[in-house]
């Protein structure tokens, strides 16, 4: 377990103190010991010195007990001196203080050779420094002097203990001392390191947090961590915005920009390359690369392949994507290779070059469509006026070729105009009060030979120069057709003219044959009915029954003869007469008609019902004609029914349609073909009389309306008319359809 | 009270002796005097060419005219009487075959009295000249009688 750090600073502290402490004893004891032996030395030196002479005399005067006596007092004397000995010259022994003999031990010390001067050794519970020197120099014998250790030992130890005591006393205070000031020092740097970590580890900390209290160091350690902190802060934040904007900036960008990886999976793209190709951007990372380029370009994508592993770049080329419609889309692309994350991809910027295309197809068109053309267009300078191009059209018309056109203004080829008219006349549309200029001229070709033309002229400024646009037609054709166009109008006119006059004539014709069928075929008719009632009665007497008989007949023949007349006259006035359109009544005109047949046969049982409201605008007269001769039909077919039954209205599906229907004989509808012809009968003229013009002129006046007619009937059961004055009308179809027939005026 | 004169303006001879036979057979007219044209019917009324020296002051009781007529037709000769102060006041009967309605009108317009058809069943055509002569030399009276 690792230890704090004011923990450890103590400890190393401590240790160091300690060391130092044992070895500064050390040092002490042995400098105490080297010192205390000095002493000795210096003390055994003086006593030596004090003792030698007499000690020397003794023995050299050979007195062993007074050196005996001296040595005891001596040693008795000093309780440090153990014991003191001489050796005489050749090393035996001359006196000692020992009460009790020489001891054992000290006999090797006899022997001891001269140069031992100094030996320690134990002497039963005491410790005894022996010490030998010459009683005098030079002289053999010598002095042996035992000094107990004890005195020397006890200083040591009360020594030792003293300084036991400072040293531990100093280490205490060393190791509390060091405690507090590393609690002081260490605690900001602890909380400075575990917010380092924190750092360390990611976290996020408050640069205040690391501008801990504490000793300078610290602080500046934490100030410069702080700083760091911020830094980071202010590096990540200018990152993040960075990234964003890059971001933006490739969300955004007009044009296609895709990663892709090395084996073609689209592994980033923007949403205008997703646009390129008709999807979105999710869409898009679902495809790789060859799943958007056509087959046609395997080759040269290989080769672009080829170029970008070569040298890490390829295009910019040209080719087509496939349009998620399936169009291809013209493209235009560059890239290179890119590492992330170790991995390598291709990174390109596509431009969809669709309009380019379109804008570079419709310039060649237009250039073609100028060059070719074979009308004539003319650009020139707007400053100069010189030409500066012109249509195949305008050469060939001018017969110039382009290097002479250009050396010549349009005022060359305009003999109508002088160039400062030219110029005054063009001016509004340099300046741009006018858009566009048209006028008639004539321009003169090459040869001098003129023609007729139409020019539009238009200014386009532009900062290299302004230039006139000038679209020229050709009018001579035009003006040969113009001229041709007033002479067959002209001409119609006059046709028109005459052919209406011939019609006029023609209908005056008609008019005056009417008219004189009318006068004068009937004048014979009325002599031959005349006088032969003339006959009857002034020679009746002499006229046989078959006379009479014959006579009947001829007057029959003449009279049926003069209604024929008078209907064909009808008929004829039905189809000239102009109309007057006014609101006729026809259930009131029915109402009148019906009256007069009843008066005329007074005795017939009619049962008549008539809608109310029967208005139309039509020409009263026709009207009254065509009612007179429906319900006359009608009258006349049913005259053989006990009750004759006639009704008139509309039809309630289709108010536009009118009917007249009667209970009488009816007909055969397999003649109803048959039944609007002039002159065309069903019935036998003894059975019914009639002419058989009646229902062709209803027909015409219903025509002259617009209108149409057709019958149904079954025979010996009545027939039904119905009419319409609308013939556009689903109805006015019906009735056209069903008539199969239609006899036309 | 002269006598009644009536002038029949014919070009057709059976007509006129049609007409003639049906006036006469309802004793009508004591004097029916007949020009055969326009012409003859104004010189007779105004004293000129054959009838020149004619008292013009004695004036058809009623005249009946055809449209039809050679030289100066109907209209032509009605059209005459009627700017002339001394015939304005006869009355005419236009008598014609003809039904189209722009003679009617224009008789109507030059100031015919009546408008007849001449019907080709002699009956009717007896019924009618019986009707006219009722009419107009029996009830009605003229200014200058």
């Amino acid at each position: 377990m690792q230890l704090k750090l004011p923990a450890r600073i103590a400890l190393l502290i401590g240790g160091t103190l300690l060391v130092s402490i044992l070895v500064l004893t050390l040092l002490f004891s042995t400098l105490f010991d080297r010192f205390y032996h000095y002493e000795t030395d210096v003390q055994n030196q003086r006593l030596h010195g004090v003792l030698a002479e007499g000690l020397a005399r003794l023995v050299v005067e050979g007195r062993p007990l007074a050196a005996r006596d001296r040595l005891r007092r001596l040693s008795s004397k000093d309780p440090v001196l153990v014991y003191l000995y001489l050796t005489d010259f050749d090393g035996g022994l001359f006196a000692h203080s020992f009460e009790q003999g020489f001891p054992r031990a000290l006999l090797s010390t006899l022997k001891m050779p001269a140069i031992s001067r100094h030996l320690r050794y134990r002497l039963g519970a005491d410790i005894v420094d022996h010490y030998s020197s010459p009683l005098i120099d030079g002289m053999r014998a010598r002095i042996h002097i035992g000094v107990s250790d004890a005195p020397l030992t006890a200083a040591k130890l009360e020594w030792r203990g003293r300084a036991f005591l400072v040293a531990t006393v100093v280490l205490l205070l060393g190791v509390a001392v060091s405690l507090v000031m590393a609690r002081r020092m260490g605690r900001p740097l602890i909380r400075l390191a575990t917010l380092l970590d924190r750092l360390g580890r990611g976290e996020s900390v408050p640069p205040e947090q690391l501008r801990v209290a504490g000793p300078p160091e610290v602080r500046r350690a934490g100030e410069a961590a702080a700083d760091m902190v911020e830094q980071k802060e202010r590096l990540t934040c200018s990152l993040q915005e960075r990234e964003a904007w890059l971001s933006t900036l490739f969300e955004t960008a007009p044009v296609g920009l895709a990663l892709t990886r090395m084996d073609g999976q689209l592994a980033e793209v923007n949403p205008a390359y997703a646009g390129i190709i008709g999807r979105t951007v999710d869409q898009t990372l679902q495809l790789t690369y060859w799943d958007i380029t056509p087959e046609e370009y395997a080759e040269q994508e290989q080769a672009q392949l080829a170029s970008l592993e070569a040298s890490g770049r390829y295009g910019p080329y040209e080719k087509h994507y496939i349009h998620r419609d399936g169009h291809w889309v013209p493209v235009r692309l560059s890239g290179l290779i890119v590492e992330r994350g170790g991995e390598r991809f291709i990174w390109s910027v596509v431009e969809d070059i669709t309009a380019l295309r379109q804008a570079e197809r419709l310039e060649e068109h237009l250039r073609r469509l100028f060059q070719e053309a074979h009308e004539e267009i003319y650009i020139f300078d707007g400053e100069s006026l010189r030409f500066r191009q012109a249509s195949q059209g305008a050469l060939a018309n001018l017969q110039y070729d382009a290097d002479a056109l250009c050396e010549i203004t349009p005022v060359d080829i305009k003999p109508e105009y002088a160039e400062e008219q030219f110029r005054e006349m063009i001016a509004p549309l340099r300046k741009g009060e006018l858009e566009s200029l048209h006028f008639e001229t004539l321009h003169r070709r090459r040869d001098g030979s003129t023609y007729p033309v139409e020019i539009h002229l238009q200014y386009l400024d532009d900062p290299d120069g302004g230039v006139f646009f000038a679209l020229v037609m050709d009018l001579t054709e035009r003006k040969a057709a113009e001229a041709a166009l007033r002479e067959h109008r002209d001409h119609l006119e006059a046709l028109v003219r005459e052919r209406t006059g011939e019609l006029q004539a023609s209908n005056a014709e008609l008019e005056s044959f009417a008219y004189s069928v009318s006068h004068d075929l009937r004048a014979p008719l009325r002599a031959i009915d005349g006088f032969s009632q003339a006959l009857v009665e002034d020679y009746g007497d002499q006229l046989d029954e078959a006379a009479h008989d014959y006579v009947r007949r001829v007057r029959t023949a003449a009279q049926r003869m003069g209604q024929l007349i008078d209907d064909l006259l009808e008929l004829s006035r039905v189809g000239r007469a102009e109309l007057r359109m006014e609101k006729v009544d026809l259930a009131q005109l029915a109402r009148e008609v019906l009256d007069e047949l009843r008066a005329a046969e007074p005795d017939r049982s009619v049962e008549f019902s008539c809608d109310e409201d029967l208005g139309v605008m039509a020409d009263p007269r026709l009207m009254r004609v065509l009612v007179d001769n429906l319900l006359g039909n009608a009258w006349k077919f049913s005259a053989r029914e006990a009750v004759s039954r006639i009704s008139f209205g509309r039809l309630r599906d289709d108010p536009s349609v009118f009917y007249i229907r009667d209970n009488g004989v009816g007909f055969d509808m397999r003649h109803a073909d048959k039944l609007f012809g002039a002159f065309q009968r069903l019935h036998r003229v003894t059975d019914f009389p009639g002419t058989g013009v009646g229902l062709a002129t209803v027909q015409r006046i219903l025509r002259r309306h617009g209108g149409r007619i057709r019958a149904e009937a079954v025979e010996g059961e009545g027939a039904t008319f119905y009419f319409t004055f609308n013939a556009a009308s689903p109805a006015g179809r019906e009735i056209d359809g069903m008539q199969g027939e239609s006899v036309d005026e | 009270m002269s006598e009644k004169v009536v002038l029949l303006v014919e070009d057709n001879p059976d007509d006129e002796a049609l007409t003639l036979r049906a006036l006469r057979k309802h004793n009508l007219a004591n004097e029916i005097v007949v020009a055969r044209d326009g012409q003859e019917a104004l010189d007779y009324l105004f004293g000129e060419g054959s009838y020149s020296g004619r008292d013009t002051s004695v004036l058809p009781q009623v005249i009946l005219l055809d449209l039809k007529l050679p030289k100066v037709d109907g209209l032509q000769v009605l059209e005459r009487l009627r700017a002339d102060p001394r015939t304005r006041h006869v009355p005419v009967v236009v008598l014609t075959s003809s039904a189209e309605e722009k003679d009617l009108i224009r008789s109507y317009d030059l100031g015919a009295n009546s408008y007849v058809r001449k019907p080709v069943d002699f009956e009717q055509f007896l019924e009618a000249a019986r009707q006219l002569g009722l009419y107009w030399l029996v009830l009605n009276r003229v200014p200058y009688e």
